[in-house]
């Protein structure tokens, strides 16, 4: 089977690199919202490379599901959680062969940028670690409010939610937060300073208007999933796409907008 | 969850409508028996959030109202009032999207309101106010009910900017659209598929009797 599904990619896949506009190269990629900007910059890098056209959609990953789910064209789904992927997959919506981790994130405590709202000792930079006595902290009456991801479709307030629930805080923090529908939402939020405190990735975080307090301690690493949906027509395209991704230039601009290699 | 959203979203279209009576109503009455300067702009921006995308508008109101901005940092530290992600914010983002909905036919009902019976109450002594209490809100209240359904039909309905300024937060500020938009995008279809059968059960509702009010206000200015 996996002879016949390789033999079936390269008679695909030759033609294409041969002419390439015999068949017009299209891919429609769902990517979870924090990878926003960095995926931005690989497709206008990845476009001057390959004669292809690719046309990105970003929402949370829960949402993302959901859209393949009711049938949109998607060729390429990346999710900020294996959780997301695993639905996809036990749903039949991705190419369960296709899927392969590409990159990692961490979680990061944000503040605004502004010296407004009063902040545990602030670490200078992400690689500090939020310790749960800052967690703590995030209990007293100056955090009025916390925005998270809505954990039933954003992964970073899943994550977040983990983590506050191992550090018993998750009752006592509950009334402040603010669901947001994705990650960048959440930075948005702390951003203008309508919420005092913020669950973010360290990728949101970089070059932003916030102040990150240090890595919340998650309950593993963050590992970002990507598969070819298995409706797509686009496949042999797909994958030579999700190939890029895992190239030195691709892995850079990932690191660029602070996300981790793969171990 | 479907309780409370249903119950905040009440909450939240009737104190925006009624809100929107006083000033939509006064400011209906203001338009229809007077003229001056910049009549017509005035208007054109009191119509401009029903012509603009609800999200145009929730933008405005955010960056308008916000904790940056002078009106939201005024309000924070002369009353400790904040407008965004609370129950005040939905109200306002529901007041602003449906004012048009209110002005237009109570104004379109005091314009309707025969000049020649206000005359003939001055003429009888009558002052200004009580001319208003006594002819012409009397003449014109069912155009202005009517209105007054839609723009509670309408905020029911509130979904961009609400959004965009009461933010969704369960129990608090979130509405019966936004916790729809929030169950679809969970995939949790039976909360959908309740939530959307009690709003347009609502609004249909409201509309009959929307109708019927315009209907029997029309036979009434006819008769």
């Amino acid at each position: 089977m996996r002879l016949f599904c390789a033999l079936t990619m390269l008679t695909c896949t030759l033609p294409l690199s041969g002419t390439s506009l015999a068949a017009p190269c299209e891919l429609t990629i769902s990517a979870a919202a924090s990878l926003t900007g960095a995926f931005k910059a690989i497709a206008t890098q990845y476009q001057q490379l390959q004669p292809c056209k690719l046309t990105l959609n970003f929402a949370a990953s829960g949402v993302l599901v959901q859209q393949l789910r009711h049938g949109a064209p998607v060729d390429l789904l990346a999710t900020a959680d294996q959780q997301s992927m695993d639905l996809a997959e036990a749903d039949a919506l991705i190419d369960p062969a296709s899927r392969q981790d590409f990159i990692v994130n961490r979680l990061v405590l944000i503040v605004p940028a502004s010296p407004a709202a009063t902040s545990p000792q602030a670490g200078s930079e992400t690689s500090a670690t939020v310790t749960s006595a800052d967690l703590q902290q995030l209990t007293a009456p100056a955090y009025l409010r916390i925005a998270i991801g809505n954990p039933a479709t954003v992964p970073a307030g899943r994550y977040a939610k983990d983590s506050l629930q191992q550090a018993g805080l998750w009752p006592a923090l509950s009334p402040k937060l603010v669901q947001a529908a994705n990650v960048r939402q959440v930075l948005d939020y702390v951003v203008r300073g309508e919420a005092e405190a913020g669950f973010v990735y360290a990728s949101d975080a970089k070059g932003q208007q916030v102040r990150a307090l240090g890595l919340v301690p998650a309950t593993g690493p963050i590992r970002y999933p990507l598969a070819i949906s298995s409706t797509s027509k686009h496949a042999a395209q797909a994958r030579v796409f999700s190939q890029y991704l895992r190239t030195q230039a691709a892995q850079q601009i990932l690191l660029q907008y602070g996300f981790s290699p793969l171990e | 969850m479907v309780w409370s959203a249903i119950e905040l979203s009440l909450w939240v279209a009737g104190v925006a409508t009624l809100l929107n009576l006083l000033l939509g109503g006064s400011l209906a009455y203001l338009l229809a028996r007077r003229d001056f300067a910049g009549k017509g702009l005035l208007e054109a921006l009191l119509t401009l959030p029903m012509v603009l995308p609800p999200t145009v508008v929730g933008y405005y109101l955010l960056v308008l109202l916000g904790r940056h901005s002078a009106i939201g940092t005024a309000l924070e530290s002369w009353f400790g009032i904040r407008l965004i992600f609370t129950i005040e914010g939905a109200i306002i983002a529901a007041m602003v999207v449906t004012f048009p909905l209110v002005l237009k036919p109570a104004r379109a009902a005091f314009e309707a309101v025969d000049p020649q019976l206000v005359q003939a109450a001055k003429v009888l002594g009558l002052s200004n106010f009580a001319v208003f209490c006594r002819i012409s809100l009397p003449l014109a209240w069912r155009g202005i009910l009517a209105g007054l359904m839609l723009a509670f039909a309408r905020a029911m309905g509130e979904f961009g900017a609400t959004l965009m300024l009461a933010g969704s937060i369960p129990g608090k500020t979130q509405t019966l659209s936004i916790a729809i938009y929030e169950a679809v995008q969970a995939g949790d279809q039976h909360s959908a598929n309740a939530l959307v059968m009690v709003t347009s059960g609502l609004c249909i509702a409201l509309l009959l009797l929307a109708q019927w009010l315009t209907r029997r206000s029309s036979a009434a200015s006819r008769s």
